[in-house]
């Protein structure tokens, strides 16, 4: 894991969320609303005001680029949006931040009494 | 679909809560997105989950524009600090600029809003006014008699309430400790309905406690109720002992209600107060009497009633009451709102120097937007290649703006300070003691109109250069900035105007400032018929006058009448005490005489009575003719080197068992025995027999140097011992001189109340003027460096522009001093246009400062042309920086260059 990635974190919820949502292709700014909708079981809907804000310094930073549409007729008013390399990057390193948090929760007394009770 | 097409709307609307670029970039892509997400709702979730989408939605937009705007701010900033950070010395020079028009103007603002602007600690203070009575020349202002409040409070629908208030008498406590005197003041019911005097126990006074019969009530304070009645509620209906002149036993007053805590009158100095009684014609004698003018008036205002009714009824009452009373003949009121009349002879000093400040500031302002406009020029080239390239130019105006405010905000700081020190100085050269002094400060609501005025600033001087780059995108900008198409003279004239305007402005300030200065120095110059450098003046009480055995004898009406001056024991005692005293001050080290008046010179008061001419018929409208009356000891005169014009000095044979004689002052000399000599004339004081005039002094100033002299007589302190001012003169230091003074007059029983200087007192009567000057010609000095600096930015950078035409000129065979003498020409041409336009404009701001000259008239040639020809100076020394690096210029690596 590069300095550069380690660089942007952490991340907040939503834009980890925008880029987990692109980590398996390329998406419409509707497709990763629903995406992140129902990978999350609708507790995540983001709003076009957020979602949007999201893109634009995912853009800056050169975590995302725009890329064309997959289909020709497509609505001419959507930009689809693809991970780039560093933002790849950047959501793995999110991601190991985000596990080693969770083990350490888990080897506290918090999840043994879970257990035990 | 036309839904479809609402619904496609209000989103748009949504959509301009963010940032212009923002919606450029992602407004239709949005758009698209929100209707996919609105349809599947419509289909899945019907209403209620449109409902919920358009709540979410609208929360969401509330929650991300400010992050957006707050975004792009927070780039532009950073642009804009880089911007500054490259240009140091343009910054520099703008924020000192700024600052000190910032500065300037809180100073002024904070001094005028704690003096006269900040409303009065009463609700509603707005609405309350002072009353009082003129009759020039006799007197300017004057207390009113109780005939006179009565009629107003009757006859004068203008006002809501009418009231007055009045010393008062003592009370006691009944049981009490005697020796413990509680303060009471005399004053209408209407009072404390006027200040709405808040009331937590029982309640306030009302009419019917001021009608014939009505029985003695009393209204306590707070700080009474808490200390001496422990905060009881029983008090209400208990008693208090309330001593009337004219009667032997004190009379039972019933406590009927206790005021809130913080309530105090009169404002900004209260009287102290224990209680509040009702001031009715049985108990109080002076109500009594239709020629004691012993009542200040204040009133509030109906709702709706302006200054000019209110007027108009007062002058109707004032010839009412002229027919029916012929004292009150030739006697007018007038009103004025409280607010004002507390700032009195400040308010339009103030006023005055608002104006001034926002001068200055325009000044400043004007100064910056040229520095300004001249960069901006000179960023045209850049500008043009970023608009060219897709800047908005919206978003170029706004880089502008906020580099604009940047100066502004830091300008805004520094200006606090200057503002700070400005504050300082105000207070330090303000006179002691004058009301409402010690709100002057630098509080939230200065600060906020030092925000007001650095954003307005920011506004003024950044506006224009800014619009002027977003036009930049033309083929000629382009051009410009790829250093060819020559270039334009259209920034000449935008530049030229406004250096013009503040040369104009910067003469409006240096004539009102040289106006005011000379009136100053002409004022300390005034003679003032007395030296009070090294006097010293001790008020004192003499001790309590001991009858002797048997009552001692006092004085009958026949002995008034003796030709000779015959004294009761009383004041023989007094006498004998003051004799005493003058000799033991005498051996103090460091006095060099010692003497006694009733009022000393400058301490604002006077002995008016009414007098008699020997010889001369009483005045046909009844009104009595009244002079100064001073008490004065042999010594008096020479102490304070007063000049004789005529006749003697007082001596030690003016004393008991002497005719009666008084000396007089040039001015009553000339006004009764004009043209004639006073000496020998017969004039009575009050009445007594006439006193035979022995001497004519110069007229003193006893009010000041800025009032003209009074009518005065002076009688002999060993004929009427009414002289409880001590006056010594001295050598030197005056360090030990009180402690000595106060203990040989508490060895012989008596006691110091005060003691002055009189030069002290000499410059606080001049405190406000001096003030004034002070201020005035600090405006004037900076008003002229500030447009100085203009010209000399302005002048450089329009030499630096024309580096070919100079260049080209010295090629042809210009001498570098012709050179140099066109520029110091472009620089009087502005000199010369700014007099003239600032010409109209000091002729109409001379007429607001008119009353606050003494010696001076608003037309004064020297001033205007001094003041003139110094401004032309400055110009050319502003010019001459510029002048003389463009005669150094070289023909040939100018003309290279281009």
């Amino acid at each position: 894991m590069s300095d550069d990635s380690r660089s942007f974190l952490p991340l907040t919820p939503a834009l980890f969320h925008v880029l987990v949502s692109l980590a398996d292709s390329d998406r419409h700014g509707y497709a990763i609303i629903k995406d992140i909708a129902a990978r999350t079981d609708g507790a995540v809907e983001l709003g076009t005001g957020t979602l949007y804000g999201i893109i634009k310094r995912l853009l800056a930073d050169a975590l995302v680029v725009e890329t064309r549409a997959p289909v020709r007729n497509d609505d001419p008013r959507r930009r689809y949006y693809r991970l780039t390399p560093l933002g790849r990057a950047v959501a793995q390193a999110e991601a190991d931040r985000l596990e080693r948090t969770l083990d350490a929760a888990r080897a506290t007394t918090l999840f043994r009494k879970a257990r035990t009770t | 679909m036309s839904r479809h097409s609402f619904a496609t709307r209000a989103y748009r609307t949504l959509l301009r809560l963010l940032p212009f670029e923002f919606r450029a970039e992602f407004g239709e892509e949005m758009e698209g997105t929100f209707e996919e997400q609105r349809q599947d709702t419509a289909a899945t979730e019907r209403r209620r989950g449109l409902a919920r989408l358009w709540l979410r939605t609208i929360a969401d937009f509330l929650r991300t524009a400010p992050c957006e705007h707050w975004d792009l701010l927070r780039q532009d900033l950073r642009f804009g600090l880089r911007m500054l950070a490259r240009d140091r010395g343009f910054a520099a020079v703008a924020v000192a600029t700024l600052a000190i028009g910032i500065g300037a103007s809180t100073a002024i603002f904070a001094a005028a809003d704690g003096m006269l602007l900040r409303p009065l600690p009463f609700p509603d203070s707005g609405r309350l006014v002072a009353i009082w009575k003129t009759d020039p020349p006799r007197f300017d202002r004057m207390t009113l008699s109780y005939e006179q409040f009565a009629a107003i409070r009757a006859r004068c629908p203008a006002f809501e309430e009418v009231a007055t208030y009045a010393y008062g008498e003592t009370l006691q406590i009944p049981g009490g400790d005697v020796r413990v005197r509680l303060l009471a003041r005399d004053v209408s019911a209407s009072l404390l309905r006027a200040l709405r005097a808040p009331v937590v126990l029982g309640r306030s006074l009302v009419d019917a406690d001021e009608r014939p019969g009505a029985p003695p009530v009393v209204v306590i304070t707070h700080g009474l109720w808490v200390r001496r009645f422990g905060g009881s509620r029983a008090v209400v209906g208990q008693t208090l002992l309330q001593t009337v002149s004219g009667r032997l036993n004190p009379i039972s007053a019933t406590i009927v209600g206790v005021l809130g805590s913080g309530f105090a009158f009169p404002y900004p100095n209260p009287w102290p107060a224990d209680a509040w009684i009702p001031l009715t014609r049985e108990r109080n004698d002076s109500a009594r009497n239709s020629r004691a003018y012993f009542l200040p008036v204040v009133g509030r205002l109906r709702r709706g009633a302006g200054l000019d009714t209110a007027q108009a009824q007062l002058d109707l009452v004032a010839s009412q009451l002229a027919r029916s009373w012929p004292e009150y003949k030739g006697e007018a009121f007038r009103v004025a709102r409280l607010s004002d009349d507390i700032a009195g002879p400040l308010r339009v000093p103030l006023l005055a120097f608002l104006g001034g400040a926002g001068l200055l500031l325009l000044i400043a302002c004007a100064n910056v937007a040229n520095l300004l406009l001249a960069r901006a020029i000179a960023r045209e080239g850049e500008f043009a290649i970023r608009i060219s390239l897709g800047a908005g130019r919206l978003r170029v105006v706004r880089q502008l703006l906020v580099e604009g405010f940047l100066l502004a905000g830091v300008a805004a700081i520094l200006g606090l300070l200057v503002a700070q020190v400005g504050v300082r100085a105000f207070l330090a050269l303000a006179p002691e003691g004058f009301p409402r002094l010690g709100e002057v400060a630098i509080d939230y609501r200065v600060l906020l109109f030092a925000i007001g005025v650095a954003t307005c600033s920011a506004m003024a001087f950044s506006l224009v250069p800014a619009v002027r780059c977003s036009r930049a995108g033309s083929m000629g900008a382009l051009g410009r900035a790829a250093g060819s198409g020559g270039s334009s003279r259209t920034w000449r004239r935008p530049l030229g105007v406004v250096v013009i305007a503040e040369l104009a402005t910067a003469l409006v300030l240096l004539v009102c400032g040289g106006l005011l200065v000379r009136s100053f120095v002409g004022l300390v110059q005034v003679d003032l018929g007395f030296d009070p450098a090294g006097v010293v003046a001790f008020e004192f009480n003499d001790p309590k006058v001991t009858p002797p055995p048997g009552g001692g004898r006092r004085l009958t009406v026949a002995d008034s009448q003796l030709p000779v001056v015959v004294l009761s024991d009383g004041a023989r005692q007094t006498l004998g005490f003051t004799e005493e005293l003058q000799r033991r001050v005498a051996a103090l080290p460091g006095v060099v005489a010692v003497g006694f008046v009733n009022n000393s010179a400058l301490s604002g008061r006077s002995g008016q009575s009414d007098i008699h001419i020997q010889g001369r018929s009483e005045p046909a409208d009844g009104k009595p003719l009244m002079a100064d009356v001073r008490s004065a000891s042999p010594g008096y005169f020479t102490i304070m080197r007063m000049r004789l014009k005529a006749g003697r000095w007082f001596d030690d044979r003016d004393r008991e068992g002497a005719p009666r004689v008084a000396i007089v002052n040039e001015a009553m000399a000339r006004r009764f025995w004009p043209g004639q000599d006073a000496i020998g004339k017969g004039v009575s004081v009050g009445r007594t027999p006439a006193s035979r005039i022995v001497g004519v002094v110069a007229d003193p100033r006893h009010n000041g140097p800025g009032r003209p002299p009074l009518t005065e007589i002076y009688v002999p302190h060993l004929q009427r011992p009414w002289s409880y001012t001590l006056v010594v003169r001295t050598a030197g230091t005056t360090a030990g001189l009180p402690a000595g003074v106060s203990r040989e007059t508490r060895a012989l029983g008596g006691a110091i109340v005060s003691a002055r200087e009189l030069e002290h007192l000499f410059w606080q009567s001049i405190a406000i003027p001096r003030l004034v000057a002070f201020l005035a010609a600090v405006f004037a000095v900076v008003g002229v460096v500030l447009a100085a600096v203009g010209v000399h930015s302005v002048l450089r950078y329009s030499t630096a522009r024309r580096i070919r035409e100079m260049g080209i000129r010295l090629a042809l065979g210009a001498q570098p001093g012709q050179v140099v003498g066109l520029v110091l020409r472009q620089a009087i041409g502005l000199g010369v246009l700014g007099l003239a336009l600032g010409a109209l404009g000091a002729a109409a701001a001379v007429r607001v400062i008119r009353s606050l000259l003494f010696t001076v008239t608003p037309s004064d040639t020297l001033t205007w042309v001094a003041v003139s020809a110094l401004l032309i100076v400055a110009v050319v020394v502003a010019a001459l920086g510029p002048a003389r690096r463009a005669g150094r210029v070289d023909p040939v690596v100018s003309l290279r260059a281009e």
